[in-house]
């Protein structure tokens, strides 16, 4: 594994979006003071939000000592949600992020004659997928539960669930890597085919993804599958109940 | 003088060595044979055209080189290496024009060259002005800062040559290199081309274009159905066709079986 061409196919795929939002470029490279600004103001944030927190933690254990038990507690049940919501979200916006991106026709497969392995390109291809709002949100996460901790005298288990998050923002752009080649193979022979159809196909399958990912998902957590989905939906669908959905 | 007998015997050695080695190579797709037990040598320093009709097997063969596509049997040796074994240290060591290069629309000219210069493990320093060089050569000046989405096609294949020649390699691979070329950029190619083999690059290129085959070639493979079907200079071809003063049009046409164009435009006109 060669990393610096992981780096150099990171940079290049980040910049797959500039033709989805129809960018104008006006010079050579992207500022990197602007790309980094987003994660540097993300950590920022993080460790003001972890400080306060941090010190109403404080300030409740001063005032009533006996509320330590609960806090922790519930420090610890935060701590241990996060993974899982990490994945979701990560999972639902890079699988957005490949939907906009199959409206334009663009070539964002390496140049498959440099030297370049289908490895490097994969990893490369995972890694980018995190970039923006997934990554931006897992550095306010990382900073703000280990800010938090050292008020709360929980290091370990913070910094053990900063390593979980990650763990869970490569799986979910892992899924969504795999399930984007099994959808460019199967469009690829649909279009054969179908022509422009192939563009509902595409998206048609990637709802399918999803309904199918809440089930099983709702499945191995609630073990109650398609009738807890549906509720949820309805549900949501109450709450929000001025949208016009039809 | 004893420096300069050595060098000479040098050169004369290396023009002998074999920079690509395809030995009893066959590729079959499903049930069509696309490279039928193929045996070519080309040499060091060689320009070296290979020629054929559409689905004659030479986009194939020139994919096993970079080893895009695995033979189902038969050994492809490229500069010394075994292609099956290491492909990427092949890749590293040659420069390659595909027939319809797909390069990345969203990145800028400039961007998606200084990339393949980064991949190529280019110096900064000599990867900028290589880049200039060439940028300056081609007429790209002043464009280089646009998406390459903006690009017209013969600028793009500007590009995927620009990228191919950028690492110096001491071997190149082109699939119709000319192709979408304005008149002056495919006279800087051919030139550049033939600099590049006093420097003792090999060159292997696939054409349509006979003319640039015959001008540019020293030696030319003809490809038919999967077979090598003819290999030589133009005058061992016009003796193998038995076309004493032919062009290669001719010589490719009755080679190939193909010369009943007269008869098929006489058809058309009916």
């Amino acid at each position: 594994m060669n990393w610096k061409n992981v780096a150099h196919l990171i940079r290049v795929d980040r910049k797959a979006g500039r033709l989805v939002r129809g960018q104008k470029l006006t010079k050579y490279r992207d500022s990197r003071v602007i790309t980094y600004l987003l994660y540097g103001g993300a950590l920022v944030i993080g460790l003001a939000v972890g400080a306060l927190v941090g010190m109403f933690y404080e300030s409740s254990l001063a005032t009533d000592p006996n509320l330590a038990g609960s806090l922790d507690e519930t420090l610890q049940s935060v701590f241990l949600s996060l993974p899982t919501l990490v994945l979701i979200y990560s999972l639902v916006f890079t699988m957005f992020q490949q939907i906009q991106r199959s409206g334009v026709r663009l070539s964002y497969q390496a140049p498959y004659w440099l030297p370049i392995t289908w490895e490097e390109h994969t990893l490369a291809s995972v890694l980018a997928n995190l970039f923006g709002f997934p990554l931006v949100s897992i550095v306010f996460i990382a900073s703000a539960i280990i800010s938090l901790s050292v008020f709360a005298g929980q290091v370990f288990s913070a910094v053990s669930t900063v390593l979980v998050v990650c763990a869970a923002a490569f799986m979910a752009s892992a899924i969504t890597e795999i399930f984007r080649v099994l959808q460019v193979r199967f469009v690829g022979a649909v279009y054969k085919s179908t022509g422009q159809a192939a563009i509902w196909v595409r998206f048609i399958d990637s709802l399918l993804f999803f309904i199918v990912f809440y089930f099983v998902y709702f499945y191995v957590v609630y073990g109650e599958g398609m009738l807890r989905f549906v509720e949820i939906v309805v549900s949501g669908q109450v709450a929000v109940w001025f949208v016009p959905f039809m | 003088m004893w420096e300069l007998c050595i060098a000479s015997v040098v050169m004369m050695g290396l023009s002998d060595l074999s920079a690509v080695e395809l030995k009893g190579v066959f590729k079959r797709y499903s049930e069509i044979v696309a490279v039928d037990y193929v045996d070519l040598s080309v040499k060091a320093g060689e320009i070296f055209g290979l020629l054929g009709p559409n689905g004659s097997g030479k986009s194939t063969t020139l994919k096993m080189l970079l080893g895009l596509v695995q033979p189902d049997s038969g050994s492809v040796n490229v500069l010394g290496i075994d292609v099956q074994k290491d492909p990427v240290a092949v890749k590293q060591k040659l420069g390659y024009v595909p027939e319809s290069p797909r390069l990345y629309e969203f990145l800028t000219g400039i961007e998606y060259l200084d990339f393949v210069g980064d991949v190529y493990g280019m110096q900064a320093e000599e990867k900028r002005s290589r880049i200039n060089e060439y940028l300056r050569g081609f007429q790209l000046e002043g464009r280089e800062g646009d998406m390459i989405s903006s690009y017209s096609e013969g600028m793009k294949q500007k590009i995927a040559l620009i990228s191919a020649f950028l690492h110096r390699p001491k071997l190149l691979i082109l699939d119709e290199p000319l192709s979408g070329l304005d008149p002056r950029s495919a006279r800087i190619v051919k030139d550049f081309l033939h600099e590049l083999k006093v420097q003792g690059v090999t060159t292997i290129m696939s054409t349509h274009v006979l003319e640039i085959a015959q001008a540019l070639c020293d030696r030319i493979g003809i490809m038919y159905r999967g077979k090598l079907l003819a290999l030589g200079t133009m005058d061992e071809l016009r003796q193998m066709a038995k076309l004493p003063d032919s062009g290669l049009e001719d010589i490719f046409l009755k080679l190939t079986g193909t010369s009943d164009v007269k008869a098929v435009v006489e058809e058309l006109l009916k």
